[in-house]
């Protein structure tokens, strides 16, 4: 029935459209960002379902989005292949207290931003800032000077997977 | 403030693992549950045009019909009367079943009915000479759920005479 196939090359396309303009746009809504993802369901409700305004179509494009969602989960853990095409890998933002700024300029990320959770860390200079890492999910990830040093050595360990 | 170039040299990489699917006991069940639905309805379980054709009294009548449909779903109904006798049959009419025609609304036919009975929709078609055929055609929107069944009837005429040509039809309208 179309209904699947609708809501499959949808589902895949925002997909597509979610990894391209980057993991930094979800993180933090700015009313930009805001408005795209209201103005997403709106767009896409009508090519869905095209006024099928049945019960049966209903639960058919719900248990369509649920099996997409549940077999990409899937494929993920199955492939670290697929798991890098669909999922952004973390960006080092600063690196032993100084900007990478190609790196932040990729990710479109401001120096106020990172100061911003310096400050949240409570950090008041970068370089008290060992790394800030951009993480999957948009979030940054400060790690201080202090903390890396005193866990020298327990990385380590950490690295090995228990059985 | 410095800055340097974009390469990684940040905290280590977490280490990999054994990759496997392992799944809940609720997702062993449930998946092949959420499964069914969309295998079906790439089956065409809930939706499907039925076709079904009968001969006699020197037509050939074929009836194409929305078997299964989804509530507020339009979908096409369609009669062809082809003339295989030897004869003109000059006022050959169709007849829907309105107990039938009852279970959906925004019912159209084209041609439109001349006539409405206590139990039919009545389509005339004039003119058809032997080895020509004509066509009814409309559009049905699904209303009421459940199964419904009705017939189509082709019956000849006072010129044509013979029996009427009754094709049973059967519509399953899923909420």
């Amino acid at each position: 029935m179309e209904i699947v196939l609708r809501v499959a090359v949808i589902y895949l396309f925002v997909m597509f459209g979610l990894r391209v303009i980057g993991k930094r746009e979800f993180a933090q809504l700015t009313t930009l960002e805001l408005v795209t993802i209201m103005l997403i369901p709106e767009i896409v409700s009508q090519a869905l379902t095209r006024e099928d305004a049945s019960v049966a179509g209903a639960l058919i494009g719900v248990s369509t989005l649920f099996c997409l969602v549940f077999f990409t989960s899937v494929l993920m853990q199955k492939s670290k292949k697929v798991e890098d095409v669909i999922s952004d890998k973390p960006a080092l933002l600063v690196a032993h207290g100084k900007f990478l700024e190609d790196s932040m300029n990729q990710e479109r990320v401001t120096p106020g931003e990172v100061f911003n959770e310096m400050h949240r860390a409570g950090l008041e200079r970068l370089e008290q800032v060992k790394w800030a890492v951009l993480e999957s999910d948009g979030k940054i990830s400060i790690i201080p000077e202090e903390a890396a040093d005193r866990d020298k050595g327990v990385g380590a360990d950490q690295e090995g997977v228990a059985a | 403030m410095g800055y340097a170039t974009a390469e990684w040299q940040g905290p280590p990489q977490p280490p990999e693992i054994d990759r496997r699917l392992r799944f809940q006991r609720v997702q062993a069940i449930g998946v092949p549950i959420l499964l069914l639905l969309p295998t079906l309805a790439l089956l065409g379980v809930f939706d499907g045009t039925g076709t079904k054709s009968a001969e006699g009294s020197g037509l050939r009548v074929t009836v194409e019909y929305p078997a299964r449909v989804r509530y507020r779903s339009r979908e096409p109904l369609t009669v062809s009367v082809e003339n295989t006798g030897g004869r003109a049959l000059a006022e050959a009419t169709v007849r829907f079943d309105r107990d039938f025609l009852r279970a959906f609304s925004g019912v159209s036919l084209m041609p439109e009915p001349e006539a409405v009975t206590r139990e039919h929709f009545v389509v005339t078609l004039r003119d058809i000479r032997p080895g020509e055929a004509r066509r009814v055609s409309g559009e049905l929107e699904a209303e009421a759920y459940g199964r419904h069944r009705g017939a189509v009837e082709v019956v000849p005429g006072e010129d044509g005479g013979g029996e009427a040509v009754r094709i049973p039809v059967e519509t399953i309208t899923y909420p």
